[in-house]
């Protein structure tokens, strides 16, 4: 079974936003929010790099650790998904994630519960395949389509890499034997810490 | 109880022994310099290795009876708190904040509620408890005298209490999300609070009134300080920025710094003779940095030591110039403010630090987290052996090993961090579910139920129970203060509702509670 993981290279992100967008249309993410974004640090200064980030899905997700309500689980390829039915809008998966991936839409009781929304890798979540149900909370479901997510397939320097996991990493070495390695995949030891990742 | 065998491991920079860049003045801690004086078992500065018996025992223990440590009041209910520990609260704690004569402590936590402490009476005493809430409690702030408090949370309103005689004197309503920090102006008069509804609003709290709003930032606001003269406030966000306003006319007055990365933590420093000039913030941000910025520059000026997840917590204490850093790895750093050396670190390994205060002196750190507790750390001097009370795994961190059942692992992971099952509700944000069957929805005395649900006539039955998690309780309690959460899976629902019927039966329950009691908490 491929596990599944996210990588952008530092290298080539050229701030396009092509990645936020495609995200937002495939899945129609809710008002105000976004699944994706694009961060950029040292701007305008030497040194500035772009990122595009959203949930890693990690091997070992510091948000599943600390929720109070057991909202996520972990497919068999690595996907790290949630349930928005269980979901109680504490938002401490927003203090654990280290990627700042889980959202929480402008809408809810007091205000505030708003279901946490966050990047699904395209898979969907809970609810049967395909169904209704799945795409108004979830999305689309592309992996089960297979398909990769949509970000990933939109980007136009291949800044954002999605797929199995040797499939990328070994895309990412041959790219670092031609020009050395520079800014790094950033945040690709955070979310797949180990040798086996 | 264990031990951390991380912790206690710096001693190369006690606080007062080494050089001080500030001049000598009246403030600065009288008594010995010695660090042997200051840092008993300690000698020579040679790094001691803490023991780790205590976790080892504990692990081994759960490896054993993996069904043992969630029975019945949870994991976390068998802990007995090393001393100083302040135990009562039913939830994790978000805030933790002295009163500027930093001898009394307000902490505040997802159980709806803010409990006013007297840290140092042996052992802590809770003088009061305020349960005026709708929501989760995120923020604190003292105001100058020390009798009155702001606090705000998930209910997105700002209250004002009086401490000494616990009335409620302001409301005030505005925000349409979660508040998640407050700062109070230097005189006083005005308060601001940061809202993930994506503003900052400002309030006179005088006339009880709402002031400005400051409406720029692109994604939720995580904290907010006042300028030395009340005059500006900074604000910092999800957006990466920190920005600076007006707090008269509520203008955005410029983006001081541009982070990348969302801020989560921001606090102004303190101004201290000869090393800060009150021009400074300290930041933390959610990819690990913490770091000192110069707001007429807009430069950071200093970058401390990278957490290994987000900066969660700082605390600031201008006698003797200290400064901390809490992150999500559960990790404390101690910083002399002006040369920014690393004096101290404080490893929790259950983690994390999400609030954080010094006490007098910056002796002791309280500090909280998923923890229902505030956990006390002594940083000067250190002890030799640094007892961790939190527990892994929490209440509602059992896995599929530690729960016997489908039933009680639903329990364990989804109910559990808002009830009990015994006859105290030890303080939780909802009320004990002890012979739930047959009673009336809203007639648990002792609880404080919304108006919504002590006026729906239902009455607790398996069928009601199954409807209540079938449909959601904005469809079949709505305007009731449990959140919305729905179990659609029809063979979990089942199995938690059988493991409910005997586990919340009164002759089930009547079993004694492996829990500590909660002190001076009366049984419902």
């Amino acid at each position: 079974m491929a596990r599944m993981k996210f990588l952008c290279d530092a290298e080539r992100c050229i701030e396009c936003n092509a990645c936020v967008t495609a995200c937002k249309n495939e899945n129609e993410v809710p008002w105000g929010i976004n699944r994706r974004r694009v961060v950029t640090i040292n701007d305008g200064e030497p040194g500035e790099r772009s990122l595009s980030v959203a949930c890693m899905h990690c091997s070992d997700p510091p948000c599943l650790a600390v929720c109070p309500v057991d909202v996520f689980y972990q497919t068999e390829e690595g996907v790290v998904l949630h349930s928005k039915d269980l979901c109680i809008g504490c938002g401490y998966c927003f203090y654990a994630c280290p990627f700042g991936a889980p959202q929480f839409p402008q809408v809810g009781n007091f205000g505030s519960r708003g279901k946490m929304d966050k990047c699904t890798f395209c898979a969907g979540g809970p609810e049967e395949n395909h169904s209704a149900a799945e795409f108004k909370k979830y999305g689309r479901n592309r992996l089960a389509e297979g398909k990769l997510p949509l970000c990933a397939e939109m980007c136009a320097t291949k800044a954002l890499l999605a797929g199995d996991g040797d499939v990328v990493s070994d895309i990412y070495r041959e790219r670092v034997v031609q020009r050395g390695f520079g800014s790094g995949a950033w945040g690709w030891g955070r979310a797949y810490p180990g040798p086996q990742g | 109880m264990r031990q951390s065998g991380r912790n206690a491991q710096r001693h190369t920079h006690p606080l007062w022994d080494s050089p001080d860049p500030r001049p000598a003045t009246g403030d600065r801690r009288p008594g010995p310099t010695s660090r042997d004086d200051r840092w008993p078992g300690n000698e020579g500065g040679k790094r001691r290795r803490s023991l780790c018996l205590g976790a080892l025992m504990a692990l081994a223990m759960l490896m054993a009876f993996p069904g043992l440590a969630h029975a019945r009041g949870g994991p976390n209910a068998s802990a007995s708190p090393a001393p100083g520990t302040l135990v009562g609260h039913g939830g994790p704690v978000r805030a933790v904040r002295f009163d500027p004569a930093r001898r009394r402590l307000l902490t505040c936590s997802f159980d709806y509620s803010m409990l006013y402490w007297d840290p140092f009476a042996d052992p802590p005493r809770r003088l009061r408890r305020f349960g005026d809430y709708e929501g989760a409690v995120n923020a604190v702030a003292f105001l100058p005298d020390g009798k009155r408090a702001l606090s705000a949370g998930d209910d997105g309103r700002v209250y004002l209490h009086d401490l000494e005689d616990g009335k409620l004197i302001l409301r005030l309503k505005g925000h349409t999300g979660k508040i998640v920090s407050l700062a109070v102006s230097p005189d006083g008069r005005t308060a601001a609070s940061a809202s993930w509804d994506r503003t900052v609003r400002l309030w006179d709290l005088e006339k009880g009134a709402p002031g400005p709003v400051l409406r720029g930032h692109r994604g939720p606001v995580n904290a907010v300080a006042f300028s030395r003269d009340g005059s500006a406030v900074f604000t910092a966000g999800y957006d990466g920025t920190i920005r600076l306003w007006s707090s008269s006319t509520g203008d955005q007055l410029r983006i001081v710094y541009k982070h990348g990365w969302g801020i989560n933590v921001l606090e102004r420093l303190p101004r201290i003779e000869g090393v800060t000039t009150g021009g400074q913030l300290l930041f933390g941000a959610l990819d690990g940095t913490a770091g000192i910025v110069d707001v007429a520059t807009g430069k950071r000026i200093r970058t401390l030591k990278k957490h290994e997840g987000p900066v969660l917590a700082l605390a600031l204490i201008d006698k003797p110039g200290l400064a901390a850093t809490g992150g999500g790895d559960g990790v404390i750093r101690v910083y002399r403010i002006g040369d920014w050396a690393r004096l101290e670190e404080h490893h929790n390994p259950y983690g994390p630090i999400w609030a954080m205060a010094f006490a007098k002196r910056g002796s002791r750190i309280y500090y909280g987290g998923l923890d229902d507790f505030v956990t006390l750390w002594q940083v000067s001097p250190r002890k030799p052996f640094e007892r961790v009370a939190s527990r892994y795994p929490r209440r509602f961190q059992v896995g599929k090993s530690s729960a016997p059942s489908l039933g009680e692992r639903q329990f364990a992971r989804k109910c559990s961090i808002c009830h009990t099952l015994t006859r105290d509700g030890k303080n939780r944000a909802g009320p004990t579910l002890h012979g739930l069957f047959g009673r009336k929805a809203g007639s648990l005395p002792g609880y404080p139920y919304s108006k919504a649900l002590k006026e729906s006539g239902i009455v607790w039955t398996e069928e009601t129970v199954r409807k209540l998690f079938a449909l959601g309780p904005e469809h079949y309690t709505p305007g009731s203060k449990m959140p919305l959460q729905k179990i659609t899976d029809t063979k979990a629902r089942d199995a938690l509702i059988r493991f409910l019927k005997t586990a919340t039966a009164p002759v089930a329950a009547a079993a004694p509670d492996p829990g500590k009691p909660e002190p001076g908490k009366a049984a419902q």
